[in-house]
């Protein structure tokens, strides 16, 4: 059961959930006192947006639930009770999509509106949550670093196949966890299924179209604003081109990015905010969509408007661009869209056979399989366009990178989507004279015979017919 | 709440953990789960790893005291083999060479006598021992909260704490707590292990923030 408390100064809304009223909870969180029998979830309404958190989250703890998992919202400024009615629900939504949280998932953070310095003389810290890398699921033993690359704090470090995490350093902004190609980082505070839960609830609870704005944990306060809802993230340098068109996608009219405040990201991500939201404009356009349902300066200027009808099935998660890109080309019946992109994950390879050796290495250290490779007479590196997340890893690896051998751009096409996945490469591997076994690719060979030159010709013909076995006999 | 407030709250949790990995004994129990309220008044609630504490004092608290002791003896003190997660340090930090049990029990002999602790003659268990352990963290936050309390300097104190876990306790109890959980033996012993890791985890953070403000080296 999720149990909604309200401040006594809400009007109570119809939510189909057990509502209680609770005079005073914005001024004393130790009103809080117990909660019914089977009460699994908590969702808090303030009318304040400077309520004592650290206050809050003790007083949670007392009654057994870990503030990390309790939804609490903000509804200073909503007045019309549909607003209410859907930002509640999609507290409630986001909460019952909370999958519990380890120790290592939660992180001190000054309590209150002190600063770091005040951590032993003023409010208690409170905890936020924190990620963590399931290693099970990671694929840093690949050579996949992609979190690593993205952290803005250096947070995360490469140590040869495995990715250490300093927690200390770590400001929980969630960027690894949107990059990670595999959905290795998790930070149970920020999950896809959450996020993904909570939009589709406010959108259902609103009743008519509405606008979905994600806001910066950091904003100082929530600008509600009619005709749109807020989704709360850890930062909006989180955010990727999938993120902010997957509410149109689940029938959202507009979505819209605030980010933490006047001066910019204290993070320094604007550039990257800027860039993802010019990436989803013009997949919007791209698509024959209108590029003003996305952008960081519609709220002012675009007065949301009806989608066209959403389709259902699960769309968050790691590689979700491709799903809510399918789902919008979808909604307007087109299969002819493509468009190059600053930096949204979505990657075509291509393979110069002029200068590839076919060592494969490329395809070894894909982390989503999108360069898959196989060998039977020949060596066949195929490409699949569809699960290509732009880690760049199979750059990092070539080693013919400096000759051009293979090449990435950031963009989609919905026809090389369609057409799924394709070689890309191809190369006969000549069969030693001796004993029949494959030698190496033909094009390995010759890149090694014109480096050894016409003074070691002999070695060059022992190393084009004889295999590494029978060299020596 | 005083940073003094704060040190005494953090020694009575590791007392309590400490208590927790003694032997079982009826007495003992009901000092831990009595232990609950008065930390509670420390502003226990005010830190995440008191989500673990009472779940394990719940846990306990609801235990049949004839069923625990062959609980602890069945994880924590015989098996085959040895005990299935034995509470040790060197159980978990040294190598087949038992060469490296002693070097790790004279380097922990030598940072007790650098914090100016003693064990205790009456006390049974080894050096290592999660209880001794635990309990020097807690002698450790003890005199930082009376350094607190009398305003002298805790700077040292606080980089004692750090080294202990960085070096000791840090080290091995996430071992001993994968352990424990994978083994399932019993859910208080479970209830504690996962206490005793979200404690430490949770103190090391903390410390390191402290330690920023208050730098226990320069």
């Amino acid at each position: 059961m999720t149990q909604i408390l309200l401040c006594s100064d809400h009007q109570t809304p119809a939510v189909g959930q057990h509502v209680r009223v609770v005079g005073g909870l914005c001024y004393d969180p130790y009103a809080l006192a117990s909660l019914p029998d089977g009460t699994q979830h908590l969702v808090i309404g303030l009318h304040r947006d400077d309520a004592d958190k650290s206050m809050f989250q003790s007083s949670m703890r007392r009654i057994g639930l870990d503030p990390l998992g309790v939804g609490v919202v903000d509804l200073n400024g909503i007045t019309d009770q549909r607003a209410l009615t859907a930002t509640l629900a999609g507290a409630v939504a986001r909460t019952e999509a909370f999958p519990g949280a380890t120790p290592e998932q939660a992180k001190l953070a000054p309590g209150g509106r002190v600063s770091r310095r005040g951590l032993l003389s003023a409010a208690a810290p409170i905890s936020i949550g924190a990620p963590s890398i399931d290693t099970e699921t990671c694929v840093a033993d690949q050579g996949c670093r992609a979190c690593v690359t993205a952290c803005p704090v250096d947070a995360l470090t490469w140590n040869g196949g495995s990715v250490s995490y300093d927690k200390t350093i770590c400001v929980a902004c969630g960027i690894c966890v949107t990059t990670c190609p595999v959905g290795a980082v998790v930070n149970p505070t920020v999950t896809f299924q959450a996020i993904e839960a909570q939009i589709a609830a406010l959108i259902g609870a609103y009743g008519e179209p509405v606008g979905i704005r994600y806001q910066c944990r950091g904003a100082p306060q929530a600008r509600h604003q009619e005709g749109w809802l807020n989704v709360e993230v850890p930062c909006t340098g989180m955010l990727t081109a999938g993120w902010l068109l997957a509410p149109p996608a689940m029938g959202a009219a507009a979505t819209d990015a605030i980010p933490c405040g006047e001066s910019g990201c204290p993070l320094g991500n604007d550039d990257r905010i800027a860039s993802t939201v010019a990436d989803a404009r013009a997949i919007l356009e791209a698509l024959g969509w209108d590029k003003d349902r996305v952008g960081r300066d519609s709220v002012a200027s675009f007065a949301p408007q009806p989608p066209p009808s959403a389709t259902g099935g699960r769309i968050f998660g790691p590689g979700m661009e491709h799903r809510v890109i399918s789902r919008l080309a979808s909604m307007v019946q087109t299969d002819s869209a493509a468009a190059s992109l600053e930096s949204t994950p979505l990657g075509t390879v291509a393979i110069d056979p002029a200068t590839c050796t076919a060592c494969r290495m490329c395809a070894q250290i894909c982390p989503t399989d999108a360069l898959h490779s196989s060998v039977t007479d020949d060596i066949v590196i195929d490409f699949d366009p569809r699960l290509c997340v732009a880690c760049g890893q199979c750059l990092n690896m070539c080693p013919e990178i400096d000759r051009g051998a293979i090449t990435m751009s950031m963009r989609f096409d919905l026809a090389a989507w369609a057409r799924g996945r394709m070689e890309v490469r191809r190369d006969p591997v000549p069969r030693c004279e001796s004993c029949g076994k494959p030698i190496a690719p033909s094009a390995m060979l010759e890149r090694i015979t014109s480096m050894l030159g016409p003074e070691y010709s002999a070695t060059a013909a022992l190393l084009n017919t004889r295999c590494l076995d029978c060299r020596g006999r | 709440m005083s940073a003094s407030d704060l040190a005494r709250l953090r020694q009575g949790a590791y007392r309590l953990i400490g208590a927790g990995f003694a032997p079982p004994q009826p007495d003992r129990s009901e000092l831990i789960v009595g232990s609950i309220p008065v930390l509670a008044d420390l502003g226990l609630f005010d830190y995440s790893f008191s989500l673990y504490l009472v779940d394990y004092a719940r846990a306990l608290a609801a235990d049949d005291p004839g069923e625990l002791a062959p609980a602890y003896m069945a994880l924590f003190e015989v098996g085959a083999g040895g005990a299935a997660c034995s509470p040790a340090e060197s159980a978990w930090l040294a190598g087949p060479n038992s060469s490296e049990v002693a070097v790790i029990l004279s380097d922990l002999r030598r940072s007790y006598l650098r914090y100016g602790l003693r064990p205790s003659d009456s006390r049974s268990e080894s050096i290592d021992h999660a209880t001794v352990e635990f309990d020097v963290m807690a002698s450790l936050c003890g005199i930082e909260a009376e350094q607190r309390a009398a305003g002298r300097p805790v700077t040292r104190t606080v980089g004692h704490q750090i080294e202990f876990l960085d070096n000791h306790l840090g080290r091995w109890l996430p071992l001993l707590t994968k352990a424990v959980v994978r083994h399932n033996g019993h859910p208080t012993y479970t209830a504690l292990a996962l206490a005793a890791h979200a404690l430490v985890i949770h103190d090391q953070e903390l410390l390191a923030l402290i330690d920023e403000q208050e730098p226990s080296s320069p």
